[in-house]
């Protein structure tokens, strides 16, 4: 067997696991309870692994923030100091199969949604998504007003909702996906189809809830039309665990942004990061007054959906969001061709009726990106330097972790060949 | 030699994918032919250490 | 004046485009001197050459696209930039319905009926792409030149096996089922397969056939390497084969220059096999070898053409020696007494090499960039000797662009030049059409023609411009129609090349003739 040969039969894997898993979200538990590896004291953040002293200033809030809500400090200076000195671990959520969008950190009592996928049994995890109010963790705010939300997430909401959701059997995400199929959602940035159709399945499952919140949280939760993101990534999560464990093979398995760098994971290398400088997203602004001076390079892990094959992979599937973000029709379809020409599989569940049925691109093969030197597309949501969503657009993946990956993977590959002789 | 699949483009519709300049590509279709476009790039653009890389790792069809 | 530069790391504009928007950059005001092109090592040449080489470009490599210019300031430059990107913007108006696929393998998926890839790109590159299209099922024409003949014999031996075509690399010429492929003319259809190992040959044969009016089955060029014995013929073999098995291809040319002593064997032996009549023009092999072959022997294209019209019973009339003796006399009347010497610019070296054998038994010694003999190398290119003829589809003239029928501009210097001797009696050209090529050849050098005659009758000179025209009426270019811009603004115009130079060369002699006379 040639190395070509070998990568190709792990690419091919790879690629059977992502179009075949089945994610599910089944259940929502106390970080602690289920994410593996988490302490009392650990802190998963987005975004490949960053020395201290250059996490940006809004994780440092959303890190310090969770912290004192974990009672591990009284403010928000003793809690950095802490981090200084390593007593509390800051580590990357993808290390721990959890997926942190924009600003969001994960802490020991927080809730976490929990997928399961159903074929190869992987789990993946990821926090609630807060809701429409600007100002909250997952944008790295903190002060009191948040944290009374952080408490009513942990004490109501996230009990509730995992209630509902194990009453309920579980919520095929994929089922999800397909139902909303030509509606409209490209599923990282915009999702009001699918957030509405996970609502329909799980809202019926809180009527009786015993919490005497219980109209309030119904309430929110029905007002958030970006709620699938999270379930999704925690979907995302649960299938990529099974990815991650085969070796040679150049399938993307993770990505992320932490403000400063980018990075990306190989299936062939599991949780070893390759980084690079972050692309700023480019897009519109949320304020005029902005400009891309005060926006974080970028940052969060939601762009595991595009490891997935959503978001930036399939923009044709939400042609609103590129309006929205001041782009075309033309450049839609580009971003999906794109996509296509590097990436190993197509999903069946949810084709695009306006791109003759066909279904989103999955899979992306480091090898084409850097060999075709078409690099992938993925959405997102920009940070602002002091904290809060600046505005929303895409950027192109910074071709410079793929060539390092591959620099890996030959490595390992050159290896594999001495060793078989 | 086996002529067959040569005799076959000769019945045939000429169809060309053009690789490289489109110049020739519009050439034959100013000549009423179809053509499709493939937009050539030289592999990892032109990186030399990554064309040897790659070169082991294949996967570029 | 200071050098700005634009870098674009990862951009790939190829060479073609490259050309024209350097053009657009050294028109713009306020531009000096620019140049805009991939940062290969041949490009780096070219800006050191030109003074625009800094630091930072030398830093750059093959995968940089670069925009280089000494100009006026940085808003002069940055405006000429953003002109050179607006002129690189594709004008064809349906450019969104056109779909286009970033690999090969992604081309004939999403076009099940794509048969032939044509391939275009940087030599090195050539063996992956075709390796990647014959894969695909697809017959391939290879223009890239520059490639290993260890890669040619790969890919060839590839298509073998596989049954398909590899016609080239360095293949210019080729007509499948009546599309001009490349830099070929287009001609009417007809009984006669060509294939051959010169492009320029095959589309000369081809053109005579069809003004003759009659046509041509299929044409396959082989690429001008094949016949090496490091290639072994492989395509003139494949070639033979597919135009004895087509049931339109009645008779067979085969055209070859240098046939490598392991290939001519087999080839032959081929040949003697073959069930259609076969005329053969190997410029390496002697009358008896072809005819032993039994194959039906030419000495040159215009007789190649010739002989297949034979077949059929027909004729192309050409000039014979006492009318061109004639023509020749005529204009040898229009000489002042300094004027000796004939100057030929050519857009290849097939054309080249047979203008040169013509003149030779007339003239004597000539002179050349690619010469006949060691001892007639021009030492400069750019300064031609006493008889001498210049290929300026060579790479000296060519780095960085396209042939010369695609760009005339190459050989734009040419007239005013050799005019400007007063040596210089005959200017002889060649035009080249093909649906790629310039719109319009010869209107493009009708004002330099004019303006050269125009100084030299100042100075007390007639010039004499013999030119022959290669292609045919069903052209976009329309042969007749350039052949008569030729005429009309007083060139000599001759059916083919081989005539064009016979009469260039008639003319000089009967200059000398007079002048040795003191007539």
């Amino acid at each position: 067997m040639t190395i070509e040969q070998k990568v190709n039969a792990a690419n091919a894997q790879a690629a059977d696991i992502l179009t075949r898993a089945r994610p599910v979200w089944t259940d929502v538990q106390p970080a602690i309870d289920v994410i593996p590896g988490m302490t009392k004291t650990t802190v998963l953040v987005p975004g490949p692994p960053l020395p201290v002293e250059q996490i940006t200033p809004p994780i440092r809030t959303s890190i310090c923030g969770a912290a004192v809500h974990e009672g591990l400090a009284k403010t928000k200076e003793e809690a950095w100091t802490m981090v200084e000195r390593g007593e509390v671990s800051v580590e990357p959520a993808q290390n721990h199969q959890c997926g942190c969008a924009a600003c969001m950190v994960v802490s020991a009592s927080m809730p976490v949604m929990v997928a399961e996928d159903k074929v190869y049994g992987g789990k993946g995890y990821a926090p609630i998504h807060p809701g429409p109010n600007p100002k909250c963790l997952r944008w790295g705010f903190y002060d009191e007003d948040v944290e009374r939300d952080l408490s009513w997430f942990r004490d109501h909401f996230g009990p509730a909702l995992g209630r509902a959701v194990r009453k309920s059997g579980g919520i095929d995400l994929i089922t999800v996906l397909a139902k909303t199929a030509g509606m409209g959602d490209e599923n990282h940035n915009r999702q009001p189809a699918a957030s509405m159709c996970l609502a329909l399945q799980v809202i019926p499952w809180m009527l009786d809830d015993p919490d005497p919140q219980r109209d309030e949280m119904i309430r929110h939760f029905a007002a958030n039309d970006r709620f699938f993101l999270h379930p999704m990534m925690a979907g995302v999560e649960s299938i990529t665990e099974s990815i991650k464990k085969i070796p040679l093979s150049t399938v993307v398995a993770g990505m992320a942004g932490n403000g400063v760098e980018f990075g990306i994971q190989l299936a062939g290398t599991g949780n070893r990061w390759y980084t690079t400088k972050a692309p700023v997203i480019q897009g519109t602004f949320l304020n005029p007054s902005y400009t891309e001076a005060d926006l974080l390079g970028y940052l969060g892990d939601s762009c595991v959906t595009e490891v997935y094959g959503l978001g930036g992979m399939s923009a044709i599937a939400g042609p609103a969001y590129l309006r929205m973000t001041g782009s075309t029709i033309a450049e839609a379809r580009s971003r999906t061709e794109k996509a296509r020409a590097v990436s190993l599989a197509e999903h069946t569940f949810a084709p695009i009726p306006w791109d003759d049925f066909r279904g989103f691109p999955v899979g992306l093969d480091a090898r084409r990106v850097v060999g075709l030197n078409i690099l992938p597309i993925s959405h997102g949501g920009s940070a602002l330097k002091k904290g809060g969503q600046g505005g929303a657009g895409a950027a192109e993946l910074p071709v410079d972790c793929f060539k390092d990956a591959l620099r890996a993977i030959h490595k390992d590959a050159l290896a594999w060949a001495e060793q078989e002789g | 030699m086996d002529c067959e699949k040569i005799l076959n483009l000769f019945r045939s519709e000429l169809v060309v994918v053009n690789v490289g300049p489109k110049l020739f590509a519009e050439a034959l279709e100013k000549q009423g032919y179809r053509t499709v476009q493939v937009d050539w790039k030289p592999i990892a653009g032109g990186d030399r250490e990554m064309q040897a890389i790659l070169d082991v790792l294949g996967g570029l069809d | 004046m200071e050098v700005f530069v634009k870098i674009e790391r990862g951009r790939y504009v190829d060479s073609l485009e490259t050309l024209l928007a350097s053009s657009v950059l050294n028109e713009q005001p306020g531009i000096e001197m620019g140049c805009a092109g991939m940062a290969t090592d041949p490009g780096k040449d070219v800006l050191e050459s030109v003074g625009l080489l800094t630091e930072e470009l030398k830093a750059c490599d093959g995968s940089c696209y670069i925009i280089a210019a000494r100009a006026e300031s940085q808003e002069a430059f940055d405006k000429a930039v953003a002109e050179v990107e607006a002129s690189l913007v594709p004008v064809s108006e349906d450019e969104a319905e056109q779909p286009s696929y970033p690999t090969i393998k992604a081309a004939a998926e999403g076009c099940p009926k794509a048969n032939l890839c044509s391939i275009a790109v940087p030599g090195e590159y050539a063996l992956g792409e075709v390796k990647k299209a014959l894969n695909a099922g697809l017959h391939c024409v290879v223009f890239s030149n520059n490639v290993p003949l260890s890669d040619e014999r790969e890919m060839k031996e590839l298509a073998w096996e596989k049954g398909l075509l590899c016609m080239g690399p360095d293949c210019g010429v080729a007509n499948i089922n009546g599309a001009a492929l490349v830099l070929a003319s287009i001609n009417n259809r007809g009984p006669f397969g060509i294939c051959g190992a010169s492009g320029v040959g095959i589309q000369h044969v081809a053109a005579i056939l069809h003004e003759a009016g009659t046509g041509v089955s299929q044409t396959i060029g082989t690429g001008g390497n094949d016949l090496k014995n490091e290639v072994g013929g492989l395509m003139m073999l494949m070639g033979i084969d597919a135009l004895e098995a087509d049931p339109e291809t009645k008779y067979i040319a085969l055209i070859a220059r240098r046939i490598g002593d392991q290939v001519l064997p087999g080839l032959l032996e081929r040949i003697s096999k073959c069930r259609k009549p076969v005329v053969a023009l190997f410029m390496s092999c002697d009358r008896a070898t072809v005819e032993g072959a039994g194959a039906i022997w030419a000495c040159d294209l215009d007789d190649c053409a010739q002989k297949c019209l034979a077949l059929t019973g027909q004729t192309y009339r050409l000039d014979t020696d006492g009318e061109i003796a004639a023509r020749a006399a005529q204009a040898v009347a229009k000489l002042a007494p300094e004027q000796k010497y004939v100057r030929g610019a050519f857009s290849g070296g097939t054309f080249l090499d047979e203008a040169m054998h013509a003149l030779i038994p007339k003239v004597g010694e000539v002179y050349s960039n690619i010469a006949l003999r060691p001892e007639w190398q021009l030492a400069d290119s750019q300064v031609s000797v006493k008889n001498t003829c210049i290929d300026y589809g060579e790479e000296e003239f060519t780095l960085g662009r396209p042939h010369p029928a695609i760009d005339p501009g190459v050989r734009k210097p040419a007239i005013p030049r050799e005019a400007a001797d007063p040596e210089t009696a005959v200017i002889l050209l060649d035009f080249i059409l093909t649906p790629p090529g310039h719109v319009d050849p010869a209107g493009y050098v009708l004002g330099d023609i004019r303006t050269a005659q125009e100084q030299a009758r100042a100075a007390g000179r007639e010039l004499i411009f013999v030119a022959s025209v290669l292609g045919t009426d069903a052209d976009l270019q329309n042969v007749s129609v350039q052949r008569q811009k030729l005429a009309d603004a007083g060139v000599l115009v001759c059916k083919t090349n081989h005539q064009a130079a016979l009469l260039a060369g008639e003319i000089i002699r009967q200059k000398k003739e007079r002048d040795d006379h003191g007539l």
